[in-house]
């Protein structure tokens, strides 16, 4: 039974992540209803703090690059960068870690 | 302390409302970061559920948007106003209330709006009467929906004092018809006929004008391949929504070992109707991309996509600062208004009405405002009868349906007037408004 129901679960993954963007989550959805409705498993708690987080996170972000502040930042990343063009390949290193 | 509070809930209401799509979420978090630290209130549980229903069904209805399925609802109800365009006053209205009903978003009578307009122009009947009507019957079939955002927050305020789905149905739909058909009426012969409005007139003279008004542009829309499969995948999912709340007993529980209550499961074991309702549409946006001709990318870049997205943020800020301002003075407010809602019960739903004129939206009014009536004392059954009084956002000019109407009507008979409130929504929605509630309470009597 454990085997099927992994099946279901890789499958639903598997084809979620072909699909890109929200691709995960409505297949997903999908896995769940057959979780639920096909093996009489109790769906668990979905995963409120994190979703709520990036909604958050992501909207702030989105704020700041309407507004224009991604722009800065990478304007700001250029100048430092044309300031010292023989620690490039440091400083490109440095900026990947942030 | 009270009534500075409630000054900082109003500013933060006031700027985000103004600020519209996601300002009233982003400017309700800014209060709520005051209540907290600058009053040390206690912050509320935020709406998750109805924030997740938002979520999921409006992105069922972008997946069916992005398979082409809204385009065929379009030209669907293209060919049911042309076929009797004599009597658009009374189809167009109605045409676009069930829509609405079906997709539990407004957002297709912007669709249904242009060929409304153009029924009506060439039949030469005042487009003003069919459309203020059309823009109307769109926002009450919003609180009839079985899959709208608005009917799912009312239900999980409602749920834990007994209320099913399919109560909420039973009321609503037959209340906001009623509703509807006495705004009709109203609105049948209101205006003068078009070839008397001296404004149309003027117009005419214009050659150029009165050719493109004759001109029949083939407006039926190309449908993509799997547009019909769409909207079938949709009405199964609306249909299995419908019969998961109407019967209760079809809905999986759990009990014995390893069981515990969560989010999702109740402490009788049953599964939650609005767990149900986000597992079913979402699934059925994932059975969408699967099997009609749409990707995921074509899914998030619909238009509707981005409206969920809005709606979630909004629901989320102003509601989670609202209900934190109201947990926090419960005592106050239930001993001041406790005994006018008690005597007036009506009352609350003048209340409902005018928050929903500030945060035009029927969820987050809902979500905020209908947990204190329960409060209050008001009797579940009686806050579904009152429902349709959340529809108040057409009071201000400033909804997308208002302007969107305003804008396809090239005769300018349905225009906002010079003092602003006195355009062509007034009275059909006040009318409309009034009488769907009227008609739920009667219905709520009756039935529940």
């Amino acid at each position: 039974m454990i085997f099927l129901q992994l099946a279901i679960l890789l499958a639903c993954i598997l084809i979620g992540a072909r699909m890109s963007g929200i691709g995960l989550g409505v297949m997903g959805m999908i896995g769940l209803l057959i979780l639920l409705f096909g093996f009489k498993m109790q769906p668990s708690d979905p995963p409120l703090e994190v979703m709520l987080i990036i909604l958050s996170v992501v909207t702030a972000a989105a704020a700041l690059q309407a507004a224009g502040g991604m722009d800065y930042l990478v304007n700001l990343a250029g100048k430092l960068l044309r300031s010292r063009p023989g620690q490039i390949d440091k400083s490109d290193a440095l900026l990947k870690q942030w | 302390m009270i009534f500075l509070q409630l000054a900082i809930l109003l500013i933060c209401i006031f700027l985000g409302a103004r600020m519209s799509g996601i300002g009233l979420g982003v400017m309700g978090m800014i209060g709520l970061l005051i209540f907290l630290f600058a009053f040390k209130m206690q912050p509320a549980d935020p709406p998750l559920e109805v924030m997740l229903i938002i979520l999921s069904v409006v992105t069922a209805a972008a997946a069916l948007q992005a398979a082409g399925g809204m385009d065929y609802l379009v030209n669907l109800a293209g060919k049911l106003l042309r076929s009797r365009p004599g009597q658009i006053t009374f189809l167009g209205p109605l045409v676009t209330y069930f829509f609405t009903l079906f997709a539990g978003t407004a957002h297709i009578s912007y669709s249904i709006m242009p060929i409304i307009a153009e029924v009506a122009i060439k039949k030469r009947i005042r487009p003003e009467r069919a459309l203020s009507m059309s823009v109307t019957a769109a926002h009450m079939g919003i609180t009839a929906s079985p899959v709208s955002a608005a009917s799912a927050a009312l239900l999980t305020v409602l749920a834990p004092a007994g209320v099913k789905l399919a109560d909420i149905l039973l009321i609503c739909i037959p209340s906001t018809i009623i509703g509807v058909i006495v705004g009709i009426l109203f609105v049948w012969k209101r205006g003068k006929e078009l070839d008397k409005d001296p404004e149309f007139l003027e117009r005419m003279k214009d050659p150029v004008f009165a050719k493109n008004l004759e001109d029949s542009k083939d407006t039926t829309l190309a449908l993509k391949d799997g547009a019909t499969r769409s909207v079938a995948i949709f009405a199964a999912a609306v249909i299995a929504v419908v019969l998961l709340g109407s019967f209760p007993s079809l809905l999986p529980v759990f009990s014995g070992e390893g069981f515990n209550p969560g989010f999702s499961v109740n402490a009788s074991g049953q599964v939650q109707m609005p767990s149900m309702i986000m597992m079913i549409m979402l699934g059925a946006a994932g059975l969408i991309i699967l099997f009609c001709k749409t990707t995921a990318a074509q899914v998030t870049k619909a238009s509707l996509f981005a409206s969920a997205g809005q709606a979630t943020i909004a629901v989320f800020g102003v509601v989670w600062m609202s209900s934190t301002f109201m947990n926090h003075n419960a005592e106050a407010i239930e001993s001041t208004l406790g005994n006018l809602v008690k005597s007036y019960p009506w009352t609350f739903a003048i209340a409902l009405f005018t928050l929903s004129i500030l945060l035009f939206s029927q969820a987050a009014t809902t979500k905020a405002l209908v947990p204190l009536g329960l409060a209050l004392g008001l009797p579940p059954a009686y806050l579904v009868g009152i429902f349709p009084s959340v529809n108040g956002h057409f009071f201000i000019p400033g909804y997308p349906t208002l302007l969107t109407a305003i804008q396809f009507d090239r005769t300018g008979t349905t225009r906002i007037g010079k003092y602003v409130l006195n355009h062509s929504f007034m009275l059909p929605g006040i009318v409309t408004t009034v009488a769907a509630v009227l008609a739920g309470l009667v219905l709520q009597y009756l039935l529940l």
